[in-house]
């Protein structure tokens, strides 16, 4: 189940990513991938929000050679009309959240639902290291060997293998 | 013989006369005692915001300034927003970071006749800044609180449920960074369920709402209680218990109250949370002087807080924080 949910997550990354923003080969040869997966639940809880805030806050400040990227998944659709409001809310919310940042990470909505967390494990942010050929998993909330570990660029790593 | 009578007509008599007094307290007392309700209707005159307009995000708070502008916290693109009379957006400063004049979370906002306070849950601060929103200087508290209110452009008054203090209530000196009453980290858990939401008037008494418990106060200057009303029933939260690391502790689940305002005419205002048939829009108007029940009046959406200004006007958050309204109030 965890391999074909990462080969899929892995196709339909490289794929919208290739829409949106062309990718440099000299990125993906030794770099390191980071999603981070938003959910419209944590916009109305403030520990997950706190979660969130503080990632950005350790993108913005790191350095390093990490390509980023958010996947925001909203509301559940339904027909009935409190369902439309939610989605039109939750919306809202991310679209504030990005505006308070002068720059972030590019962040893509999941519309249909095709990258989900897993439920029993959920996951907060997700690492692919290509360089170590390897896809970690984390929660909040992160220590701060968790951020070592997660923005450390491509020359520490190469050191370290 | 005449003007004698028998014993039973006796006992008949004063039965008859005990059931008479006793009809007659039961129909006379409870007119003495009802409280006489005004009749406090509201009128929507202003909405700013809304789901389909990019204005606000996620309301916050809101206070007004007296020229009658509203300035808006806006919790989700951390930034405080200068709306005039009418709704236009004039001003607009702020954005999320961790330098000066920026927020991660900003919670609460009130003001002076000088300044704006920010409290900031993210960074732990107390962020000031002039009426232009020129950022002045970032107070640094070490614990987090769940209101405030200012006392001078020196002094605040928090409150925290880590002060070791009556209603966890202290003042908090701005400049020198330092609390008047003790802090303990030891009862945290427990302590939250003592969370409140408090007001000051002009002579300094305070005015106390429960967020999780059935129970309106309000205290002299000196701590001294003045009265204190159950409005619901004396209601508790319902509360789930957790456990951590340190501690177990009970979780409240539901909000009783959820905030409490004064006007200058002598009026106390406290919404009501996630309880009856309104929930988050009923509001109980109380006399400040005794704490009794003056009437009662529904917002048009739920809101999370309100605001109440010198011209009788209440305002509160609509489209889930997306934008307020403005209500004018009659009695």
């Amino acid at each position: 189940m965890r391999r074909w949910g990462s080969q899929v997550f892995l196709t339909l990354f490289f794929v919208l990513q290739f829409l949106t923003q062309p990718l440099e080969a000299t990125c993906l040869a030794g770099g390191k991938i980071i999603i981070v997966f938003i959910e419209a639940s944590d916009f109305d809880c403030h520990l997950c929000l706190e979660g969130l805030v503080t990632f950005c806050e350790k993108w913005k400040q790191s350095k390093s050679d990490v390509l980023t990227l958010g996947i925001y998944t909203p509301p559940t659709a339904s027909s009935n009309k409190d369902g439309a409001r939610r989605q039109d809310i939750s919306k809202k919310r991310l679209e504030g959240f990005i505006k308070g940042y002068s720059s972030i990470f590019p962040i893509i909505t999941d519309q249909n639902h095709t990258i989900m967390r897993l439920h029993e494990n959920k996951i907060d942010v997700l690492v692919i290291d290509t360089l170590q050929r390897t896809l970690k998993s984390y929660k909040y909330p992160l220590y701060p060997q968790d951020w070592e570990d997660i923005f450390s660029g491509s020359e520490k790593r190469k050191e370290e293998l | 013989m005449p003007g004698t009578q028998e014993p039973d007509e006796r006992i008949n008599i004063h039965r008859k006369l005990f059931c008479l007094g006793l009809l007659a307290c039961l129909l006379v007392l409870p007119r003495c005692t009802k409280t006489h309700l005004k009749d406090i209707a509201i009128r929507k005159i202003l909405s700013v915001g809304g789901v389909e307009v990019d204005l606000i995000y996620k309301l916050a708070g809101l206070v007004l300034d007296e020229q009658g502008n509203v300035i808006v916290l806006d919790l989700m693109d951390c930034s405080i927003k200068i709306f005039d009379k009418s709704g236009h957006l004039v001003k607009k400063g702020g954005h999320r970071g961790q330098g000066p004049g920026e927020f991660m979370s900003p919670q609460i906002i009130k003001r002076d006749k000088k300044s704006i306070y920010v409290y900031d849950q993210g960074l732990a601060c107390i962020h000031v800044f002039d009426k232009d929103l020129n950022f002045l200087f970032r107070s640094q508290l070490s614990f987090p609180i769940s209101d405030m209110e200012i006392l001078s452009s020196e002094e605040v008054l928090i409150h925290s449920f880590v002060l070791e203090s009556p209603l966890k209530i202290a003042r908090w000196n701005l400049k020198e960074n330092s609390s008047s009453k003790p802090i303990s980290y030891k009862d945290m858990g427990n302590s939250l369920i003592k969370s409140l939401r408090f007001e000051v008037d002009k002579t300094g008494n305070l005015y106390v709402c429960h967020l999780f418990e059935d129970k309106v106060e309000a205290y002299d200057k000196n701590m001294k209680n003045i009265w204190s009303r159950i409005l619901m029933g004396g209601i508790k939260a319902k509360t789930e218990t957790r456990t951590n690391k340190m501690n177990t502790f009970e979780l409240p689940l539901e909000l009783i109250y959820k905030d409490i305002e004064l006007d200058e005419s002598g009026h106390v205002f406290v919404l009501v949370g996630h309880i009856g048939p309104n929930r988050s829009r009923e509001v109980y108007v109380l006399d400040a002087k005794t704490g009794g029940l003056e009437g009662t009046f529904v917002l048009s959406e739920p809101s999370h807080f309100i605001c109440v200004d010198s011209d009788d006007s209440l305002y509160s958050s609509t489209g889930e924080a997306t934008g307020y309204a403005k209500y004018l109030i009659t009695y």
